[in-house]
C-alpha cells in the first residue's frame, strides 16, 4: 500500500477489529498478519498512528502500550466490560474502555493516596456507583497531558 | 488521572506529590467526559477530536478556567 494515510487507516482499523474481536491490543505482528502487509511498513504506520496522538507505543519499542483507552498489559486499572476483562493507563481511560465498548463497565482500582484502599466504579447506563466521595483527579493541566503522556 | 477514596485524599496525594493546581471530578462528570471522549474510538470513522471539538467539550461539561484550556 503506497498511500501512507490509506495504510495508518487499515493499521488503526485493524486495531480496532483485534480489540473488538479477541479483547486485547495486537502485536505489531498480528497486525500485519492480518492486513498482509510487510512488518517493517506496519511499524512505520505504527509511529505514525503514535505522532498523530492515536496510539502510545512502548518507550524504544515498536509494540503499542494503549490503543487509547484500550492497555495492552496489566495495569492499575481493570475493567471488567462486555463480558471481557481489560486494562486501562489511567482512570479517564478506565471509563473510556466501557465507554468505547458501548457496554456497561466495572473499573476496579485503588485510592492512589498512600492508603491504597481498593476502589470500585461502576458504570451502567448514565448511572455511576461508587462508595460516597471517591473523585477521579487530574494532575497536570490539559495542554500538558501529552507532553508526558504515560505520567499523565 | 487517578481515583481517590476522598477530596481529602486527593488533596493529600497532590501536596505531597507537588501538584497544587491538580482538578478533582465528579465521578459522573468523568463518565460523560469518557463517553464524549472515547465512544466512537473503536469505529472505522473514528478522527481525533479537533482543538475547538475538544475545548468545547469540556465547556459542555463545565471544565472551564486555564488548566482545561488546550493552547
Amino acid at each position: 500500500m503506497s498511500d501512507p494515510a490509506a495504510l495508518d487507516r487499515e493499521v488503526r482499523i485493524t486495531i480496532a477489529e483485534s480489540i473488538r474481536e479477541r479483547g486485547g491490543v495486537p502485536l505489531l505482528t498480528e497486525v500485519a498478519s492480518r492486513l498482509a502487509a510487510p512488518e517493517h511498513e506496519v511499524a512505520v504506520a505504527f509511529g505514525r498512528l503514535a505522532a498523530a496522538r492515536t496510539m502510545i507505543l512502548r518507550p524504544g519499542s515498536t509494540e503499542i502500550l494503549s490503543f487509547n483507552p484500550f492497555a495492552a498489559g496489566p495495569t492499575d486499572f481493570r475493567v471488567r466490560a462486555a463480558d471481557r476483562e481489560w486494562w486501562a493507563l489511567c482512570a479517564w481511560d478506565a471509563f473510556g474502555v466501557a465507554a468505547a465498548l458501548h457496554a456497561d463497565g466495572l473499573v476496579l482500582g485503588s485510592c492512589a493516596d498512600i492508603c491504597g484502599v481498593p476502589l470500585e466504579v461502576r458504570l451502567a447506563g448514565d448511572a455511576v456507583g461508587a462508595l460516597d466521595g471517591v473523585v477521579m483527579q487530574f494532575a497536570l493541566p490539559a495542554r500538558d497531558w501529552w507532553k508526558d503522556i504515560v505520567f499523565t | 488521572m487517578l481515583l481517590f477514596r476522598s477530596e481529602e485524599h486527593a488533596r493529600s496525594w497532590r501536596d505531597a506529590r507537588g501538584f497544587p493546581d491538580a482538578k478533582t471530578l465528579p465521578l459522573e462528570t468523568g463518565w460523560k467526559l469518557a463517553r464524549a471522549w472515547y465512544e466512537r474510538k473503536l469505529e472505522p470513522e473514528w478522527r481525533r477530536h479537533t482543538l475547538e471539538e475538544a475545548e468545547a467539550l469540556f465547556v459542555d461539561l463545565g471544565l472551564t478556567g486555564d488548566f482545561w484550556g488546550l493552547r
